[in-house]
């Protein structure tokens, strides 16, 4: 019997990072995995994924209709063998029928990993190669979706995102889920207790040395190191490299003082309730 | 019994007779009993016994019977490589259920049949054929248009079905166009008819005649957008060519629910043996669809 643990989060938030230590940890090896062989059907989306399991092409069905059938795929994960460890980028909406889009059947759960948005900001506005101003509009938009083209056909299906705060919020209040929260700026200022008690989430098995080693063999000095000696496929063509800073607190930087106001003005609620903001409404 | 009103139709070797209008070659004048009945009925009681379920909508026995379900759209059986019923759901329309009958229950009869599937487009050459293979969206039916537009012929789009002696079959006449590819190919879309409306893919006609014959497949390209600025052509030798062709299979769950792996690998292996195999990288916005299709043809020339 299988099943699926979904690693969840807003784009640009640790999710890559997540699934290279989680790739870093099963294989248990001496030296770093490359990050070019980890498996890159792994996602939600994964139009080779979902094209397998329903036995047609989801290029001929429109984003609203093939996403009635996505539960039904998840689902059918219980019946395969294995527990599947897969990135997720769609925020925790639900079908026509009221169904979550991940399936009643066949999540074990979800770790959902948050990020400051105040840093996101920066960090998308890199990876699309768009402005900073667009990147806040982009945060801020409750119908915006990633591979949304009607004209061609993205490698993956279209994922709805919400507003960041929408996003949160979508997963964070889900109802009967398995649900573990992590902050990005915990796994970069206290690793080991973090990603102890993501591993233990997953119930992947597990020594204080074995994720330490993990932890090592995903730091971010490793992973850029390898992009710029071999690239790194899930870069954007307008990100001139995927592994940037690794860093919380670039957006002091980056930001205006109006941009900071906006994004705050858009999240304060969210980002109050995880520590982004303090008791006065500024950011920590 | 199939309706005295169907049409007759030659594709992928077979003479099909249908109930549904395909974009098939036209078959008028062939002798019947044709090889395929496509029949518009309910799905017989009998279909659903002794089946074993591989996905959430599909079902199998051996290489006897398959069904699969497509809500809102159809039912599909099919039998013994012969017979097909659809069943439509009541909101259907003609070219949705046409659509999921072209790349559900025939590519299933057609393994029924003993024939290799892969996900490939194919270009006829002097009296050879090129494939190019590559997953939905790798710029397969883009590189068959081009060709299509310097006035060579296109033997079949997406589908590429393979006989055991390592020919390709020609198969639907239509190339389907997603617009942004077709704006590439300078193909004006509004003269165009999209493949069901609830998409915008569209279908770009082909000029089929019933009497074509397989042709054999001298060179495959197994092709793919990366974040690079020209067309790049590597040669794939050794055992390195079964990846490719297994990578690109068509319906890999197919495979598995008829339990036809091992003679898939062997049909793999002979094809593999019988022609010259290249990675073609292409820009991933652009896909440089001129340069690519020059490189093609000095490769088949041999003057790469």
């Amino acid at each position: 019997m299988g099943g699926i643990y979904w690693l969840a989060s807003y784009p640009k938030s640790g999710n890559t990072w997540m699934r290279i230590f989680l790739q870093n940890l099963l294989a248990g090896s001496d030296a770093p995995i490359n990050i070019n062989s980890m498996p890159s059907h792994r996602i939600a989306s994964s139009r080779e994924w979902i094209d397998d399991v329903l036995g047609f092409d989801s290029a001929d069905m429109s984003a609203d209709e093939i996403d009635q059938l996505r539960p039904a795929v998840y689902a059918w994960a219980m019946r395969e063998p294995g527990i599947g460890y897969h990135k997720i980028h769609d925020a925790y909406t639900h079908t026509h029928t009221g169904e979550p889009l991940t399936g009643r059947n066949g999540t074990l759960g979800a770790l959902y990993i948050i990020r400051n948005p105040l840093d996101i900001v920066p960090s998308l506005s890199h990876h699309n190669g768009c402005s900073l101003n667009e990147a806040i509009d982009q945060i801020a938009d409750p119908n915006f979706a990633l591979s949304d083209s009607r004209d061609a056909l993205p490698s993956q299906l279209r994922q709805r995102l919400l507003t960041w705060s929408g996003h949160v919020e979508s997963w964070t209040n889900a109802e009967n889920l398995n649900l573990e929260v992590l902050r990005y700026e915990d796994m970069l200022s206290d690793p080991l207790p973090t990603f102890t008690r993501a591993t233990r989430f997953l119930n992947l098995s597990h020594t204080v040395q074995s994720i330490q080693r993990a932890i090592e063999h995903s730091s971010f000095e490793e992973l850029k190191k390898q992009e710029l000696s071999g690239g790194f496929r899930e870069r954007t063509t307008e990100a001139r490299s995927f592994f940037r800073q690794g860093k919380s607190g670039n957006w002091r930087t980056n930001l205006s003082e109006n941009q900071v106001a906006r994004i705050i003005e858009s999240h304060a609620q969210i980002m109050q309730r995880y520590g982004y903001l303090d008791n006065n409404g500024s950011p920590e | 019994m199939i309706s005295e009103n169907a049409m007759l139709y030659i594709a992928n070797g077979l003479t099909i007779q249908s109930e549904l209008d395909l974009p098939f070659a036209d078959g008028q004048k062939l002798p019947t009993p044709a090889d395929v009945s496509i029949r518009i009925d309910q799905i017989p009681p009998f279909a659903a016994a002794g089946l074993t379920q591989f996905g959430p909508l599909m079902w199998f026995k051996g290489t006897e019977r398959f069904l699969i379900q497509i809500p809102q759209v159809a039912t599909y059986y099919v039998e013994r490589g012969r017979d097909i019923v659809v069943s439509p759901a009541s909101t259907a329309d003609n070219a949705t259920v046409r659509l999921f009958l072209l790349t559900t229950a025939l590519p299933a009869l057609l393994i029924q049949r003993g024939n290799l599937l892969l996900h490939g487009s194919c270009v006829r050459v002097e009296d050879q054929c090129i494939a190019f293979i590559g997953p939905s969206g790798s710029g397969k039916s883009t590189l068959a248009a081009g060709f299509l537009n310097r006035g060579y012929s296109v033997l079949t789009d997406d589908l590429l079905v393979v006989t055991p002696d390592n020919n390709a079959m020609y198969g639907a006449n239509q190339i389907e166009l997603w617009p942004d590819a077709a704006r590439l190919q300078e193909i004006s879309s509004e003269a165009l008819a999209p493949v069901r409306q609830q998409i915008r893919r569209l279908s770009l006609p082909l000029e089929h005649k019933g009497n074509n014959q397989p042709l054999p497949i001298t060179h495959i390209y197994s092709i793919g957008r990366e974040l690079v600025t020209k067309p790049h052509l590597q040669p794939i030798t050794g055992l390195a060519r079964l990846e490719p062709l297994y990578k690109n299979t068509y319906r890999p769950r197919y495979l598995q629910g008829m339990a036809q792996q091992a003679r898939h690998m062997q049909l793999s292996v002979s094809l593999a043996a019988s022609a010259s195999m290249a990675k073609l990288t292409f820009p991933r916005e652009t896909f440089a669809t001129q340069s690519s299709i020059e490189r093609i043809l000095a490769d088949f020339s041999g003057a790469e």
